[in-house]
């Protein structure tokens, strides 16, 4: 199995995409995926073309910003749109990390031949500290988000149905909302976003 | 003639009924927003990266599509505690 990745890196939210893409990343190697990791400057249409074609990955997570029909990469090149390339993604499981790809552009993934698509119906909504930029992995306001998105990507490596994979990270969402409720946390504020991209997260 | 005037009279109370009603949303929504931390950043997508100040004058606005996205964000969570069976309201 394979694995294909996108991480632009080029404003805040990417910044925090990429490196909380780590973790997927390390759990696709733990478990012996072939890797392609787009990043940076990688992350434009002609690579993402050419590697969907040739390589022909089973799996592909794409990270970035969207609307209801593309994905983009490094500096908002459009990866993937309507009615264009989405029969690339026939025959694999898509995770797209973005805004309201899951709108118009993930039932066109799916009615394309992909094997399972996930993503957002709406704006994915990040809060996050202003001076954690530096650390986005130890930004405490910043990581139920990426802790309940990254479940996807990292239940797909581990062999899981997009179905599946969209109901691992449901229950992390729920887990993540629960405890907060119930706890002295300062960051309580967060919970009408985190359960936003909870019931924003769709699975076709 | 009567009924026309009695009609626009409750057309213009409706009218107004609902505004107030849009404004106290508004004020809650401030409200819940002056209490998060000031050094908290809200992305949304591509749309850039607002301080809690410029959340709180876009929802005064709400004339723009990011006020609109945090009102309807954060009326839609309170709305859920009173959608849910009790049993659910606790685990929420």
């Amino acid at each position: 199995m394979s694995l294909l990745i996108t991480r632009p890196y080029y404003d805040p939210v990417t910044h925090y995409f990429f490196n909380w893409s780590e973790e997927i990343i390390k759990e696709a190697e733990r478990v012996g995926l072939k890797l392609f990791d787009l990043t940076k400057e990688k992350a434009v249409k002609k690579k993402v073309e050419s590697y969907l074609a040739k390589q022909n990955p089973d799996l592909v997570i794409f990270n970035g910003h969207g609307d209801d029909f593309c994905i983009t990469g490094q500096d908002n090149d459009i990866l993937i749109s309507a009615n264009n390339n989405e029969s690339l993604l026939k025959d694999k499981y898509v995770y797209i990390r973005a805004c309201s790809c899951g709108k118009v552009l993930g039932i066109k993934i799916r009615n394309a031949g992909a094997k399972g698509f996930i993503g957002y119906k709406k704006s994915f909504i990040l809060l996050r500290k202003i001076e954690s930029l530096r650390r986005p992995l130890e930004d405490e306001v910043a990581k139920p988000f990426l802790e309940c998105s990254n479940k996807v990507g990292l239940a797909l490596v581990r062999g899981c149905s997009a179905k599946e994979a969209h109901e691992a990270s449901i229950k992390k969402y729920k887990e993540k909302i629960n405890n907060l409720f119930v706890s002295n946390s300062p960051y309580t504020f967060i919970l009408p976003y985190l359960r936003a991209n909870m019931n924003n997260q769709v699975c076709y | 003639m009567i009924n026309k005037k009695m009609g626009g009279k409750k057309e213009q109370k409706n009218k107004e009924e609902k505004e107030k009603h849009e404004k106290e949303i508004r004020d809650l929504v401030v409200a819940r927003l002056r209490t998060m931390p000031s050094d908290t950043l809200l992305s949304i997508g591509g749309k850039g990266d607002f301080k809690i100040k410029e959340l709180i004058d876009f929802v005064e606005k709400e004339d723009d599509e990011i006020g609109k996205t945090v009102i309807e964000t954060e009326i839609d969570y309170i709305r859920s505690f009173t959608d849910l069976p009790f049993e659910e309201q606790r685990e929420l």
